[in-house]
């Protein structure tokens, strides 16, 4: 087999553990119910979601439909998809090519670097496709079934979808590589390496800022005039990257053969770019893996050790410390967990910024409640769809031999992994809670429920993710991006959506039965709260019987 | 003391037995040599009696102590380094000695005795602030050894712990196993190198397919394999083979 070819199909046996399953399930049949089971499980969970999102985007159709717009479904789908691929794409190379353990593996076989780069762009790609998936085909089917579109809608769509994250992906290699070489040759690399990837999120930050300055407010009236503007498709996509346009051409245009070219001009300004960037890539990649791999140690050898270093501390804090310490000097967890902290809040930021919400606010406490109570949400949802503690034990991997060992109880780590989980969600909900008490000039009492709340909502989301990583931990890793990318933040996420959506629910029919807000905040309260203290007694059940089954 | 009474260990369902009705005594004061080809359930057996692993059947007691119903205790009194020296790369050397002495309970006095005089014995002092990422295999094999040993367990486990260790570390290694001894404390290990089975173990077990063949002093060994005064080399293979 070529080694491009070679190389390619054991990327894709190990970053999707083929080997494993095959190994585990399918060698015996009486075991093969077990991935079914799950991916019929996860397909159940992601149903109320994708009705969700073709519930939406059919009304925004139907909404389009009135001022002629209606590829602008397209713009949003194309555009968002590469905005998304961009950034989540950037972190996922950077620690692709960072931080793999195999590339040690790697190095020394006779692989030209354009093999390994391809091999692992194409596992990175696939990636991508499923992130992407649910999010565009609802889209991409309101949009064929509403417009009645014609047979060879379908498959352009298929090919405007697997183009899609090409161009990001390749922008994202180019600033990717070039950081890798002069990464070598900075002091504090891991610092390095954070700061470049922070860089991205800047990027991010600008294409929003951007975008946000040539769409609409919140008013609806704005926004039918917006929508009603010959400018809105170039507005929103062209101006800020052509080939948008011609994808969204490629499935709005009427006659198959202008949409064909259409697509052939996506198609090759997508794979073009390819052709110089994988070789020049390439040239970089060697110097920039073996400078990675060198640490540097003090030098000082005649070092005397004073007292002071050996400060001592209880065994939970101690536990709790050495947790924070291999968290933040692990780039990948750091940018991996942290990501949602710092985009979450940025993004409600732009938003609230570009409208005047805060003028037209009327005098009253209701409202301001149910903005209280909204950005509690936004706190509880982004630490749902926080992996820190959803791989809190599969971040230890093959070092989990030192916990197993230690005289600590299997309740008295998990609880110090909890409350390293919940450092960040109480650090987010203030920065959260911040941006609606200056945009809506709340009072400090406002402020003050918002991070309660939020922080009390956090508490059995981190405990969610907590209980699936001690059912389903990956401790075989030997990249660490491995160990905080798996289905469990999915998981933790989706089950958070599920108890999370019935008691908002339960929230909102107290509302319409006109229970004042104030008690609707107090049965919030103590609802988390008593969530929160179930969930712990369970988790440290779980913990004192799943530790050493591990 | 380390007592192993009819333990079992099986995988996938039961259709392979790492480890087979194994019993076993290893006395305080006794430095006992664990041997056995590769894949034999040596490395079982050792995460076994340190709780890394569960027995199927039967019990394993440290000290007297169950390893089921008081792990805990069991662990408290037991220093344990794994064949692989896996470690938190990114805390330094001191870290995470520091993390092992406040999980160990260890006096702040006793440690800032004991840290310094194993670091110098190792030749760590002047890498001790620097990550474990930077350290080589022998350095983490000996920062492992020097955790293991800081408590001054009662029981010390140590799985293949000449591996990656250089000549001078190696025999500083069996210095202090033999003095460990000396304490009336019990030392169970795993080697491949027969000459330092041969040479510092006062009893010598030999596991094979998950079953102990033959267990005893060099003397018994030979009497048991019928080939008169010959190396534990010869010894091995004379039964292994069987």
């Amino acid at each position: 087999m070529n080694p491009f070819f070679a190389l390619t199909k054991t990327q894709f046996n190990q970053t999707f553990g083929l080997s494993v399953l095959k190994q585990k399930y399918f060698k015996r049949i009486s075991q093969v119910w077990k991935p079914v089971g799950f991916l019929l499980l996860m397909g159940l969970a992601l149903m109320p979601f994708e009705i969700g999102l073709i519930g939406f985007f059919n009304q925004f159709y139907t909404l389009l439909e009135t001022t002629n717009q209606e590829p602008v479904l397209l713009t949003m789908a194309v555009l968002g998809g590469q905005l998304m691929v961009l950034l989540f794409g950037l972190f996922y190379l950077l620690s692709t090519f960072y931080f793999s353990g195999d590339l040690k593996l790697l190095l020394p076989l006779p692989l030209r670097p354009r093999d390994i780069i391809g091999a692992k762009m194409a596992v990175v790609l696939a990636s991508e496709y499923l992130t992407l998936l649910p999010f565009i085909a609802p889209i991409f089917i309101v949009y064929g079934i509403r417009c009645e579109a014609a047979w060879w809608y379908w498959p352009f769509a298929l090919a405007v979808f697997l183009l899609l994250p090409v161009i990001p992906l390749a922008i994202s290699l180019i600033l990717i590589i070039p950081l890798m070489r002069f990464t070598a040759l900075v002091k504090n690399r891991d610092l390095f390496r954070i700061l470049g990837s922070l860089a991205g999120v800047a990027i991010f930050v600008i294409f929003q800022l951007t975008v946000n300055r040539s769409g609409p407010g919140a008013d609806g009236q704005q926004l039918q005039q917006w929508l009603s503007s010959e400018k809105v498709l170039s507005g929103i996509g062209g101006t800020v990257f052509l080939p948008v346009n011609w994808a969204v051409a490629a499935l709005s245009l009427p006659a198959p053969l202008g949409a064909m070219a259409k697509l052939l001009a996506f198609a090759a300004v997508s794979l073009v770019p390819l052709v110089p960037v994988l070789p020049m890539a390439g040239k970089w990649f060697f110097r920039g893996v073996t400078g990675g791999y060198e640490v540097r140690s003090s030098g000082r050898r005649s070092r005397v050790i004073t007292d002071a270093a050996f400060k001592s501390h209880s065994p939970v804090p101690a536990f709790l410390l050495r947790e924070l310490k291999v968290f933040f000097r692990t780039p990948v967890f750091v940018l991996n967990g942290l990501i949602g902290y710092i985009i979450i809040p940025v993004i409600l930021f732009i938003s609230l910024q570009s409208n005047t919400m805060e003028e037209t606010l009327p005098d009253n406490f209701q409202i301001r409640l149910i903005i209280a109570l909204v950005a509690a949400g936004v706190i509880i949802l982004n630490n749902s769809l926080s992996s820190i503690a959803s791989t809190a034990i599969s971040r230890e991997g093959k070092m989990f031999w030192i916990s197993k060992h230690l005289p600590l109880s299997a309740r008295e780590q998990v609880t110090a992994k909890l409350m390293h989980s919940m450092i960040f969600p109480i650090i987010g909900a203030i920065l959260i809670a911040l941006i609606p008490y200056f945009f809506f000039k709340l009072t400090a009492a406002y402020f003050f429920l918002i991070v309660v709340l939020g922080v009390l909502g956090s508490l059995p989301a981190a405990e969610i993710g907590l209980i699936i990583d001690l059912i389903r931990p990956n401790l075989d890793w030997t990249d660490p991006q491995r160990a905080i990318k798996g289905f469990n933040g999915l998981l933790g996420f989706l089950a958070g959506v599920l108890i999370f959506g019935a008691l908002a629910l339960a929230g909102v029919v107290l509302i319409h039965y006109g229970v004042q807000l104030t008690l609707v905040c107090l049965f919030f309260s103590v609802a988390f709260l008593v969530l929160g203290l179930f969930l712990y007694w369970i988790l440290a059940r779980l913990a004192e019987k799943r530790y050493p089954l591990l | 003391m380390i007592e192993f009474e009819k333990v079992s260990k099986s995988y996938n369902n039961g259709q392979v037995r790492a480890v087979d009705d194994l019993t076993l005594t290893i006395n305080p004061g006794e430095i006992f040599g664990f041997l056995g080809p590769n894949g034999a359930g040596k490395t079982t057996a050792i995460k076994m009696l340190v709780g890394l692993l569960i027995h199927d059947s039967g019990s394993i007691k440290v000290n007297g102590i169950d390893t089921r119903t008081d792990p805990l205790a069991v662990k408290k009194i037991t220093g344990y380094v794994p064949d692989q020296p896996e470690v938190y790369e990114k805390l330094t050397g001191l870290e995470y000695l520091n993390f092992i002495a406040d999980v160990f309970r260890v006096p702040p006095v006793v440690r800032s005795r004991n840290i310094p005089r194993l670091l110098e014995t190792f030749e760590l002092t002047g890498v001790a602030g620097d990550l474990i990422q930077s350290y080589s295999h022998g350095m983490r094999q000996k920062i492992l050894l020097t955790a293991a040993l800081m408590h001054d367990p009662e029981v010390l486990i140590l799985d293949e712990p000449m591996v990656g260790l250089d000549p001078r570390s190696a025999h500083l290694l069996k210095e202090i196993m033999r003095e460990h001894c000396n304490r009336g404390k019990t030392l169970f290990f795993s080697t491949h190198v027969l000459e330092v089975a041969e040479k510092l173990c006062d009893r010598i077990g030999i596991i094979n397919r998950g079953k102990l063949i033959a267990c005893g002093t060099m003397q018994e060994l030979r009497r048991m394999a019928d080939i008169g005064n010959q190396s534990l080399e010869t010894i091995f293979l004379e039964l292994t083979e069987k």
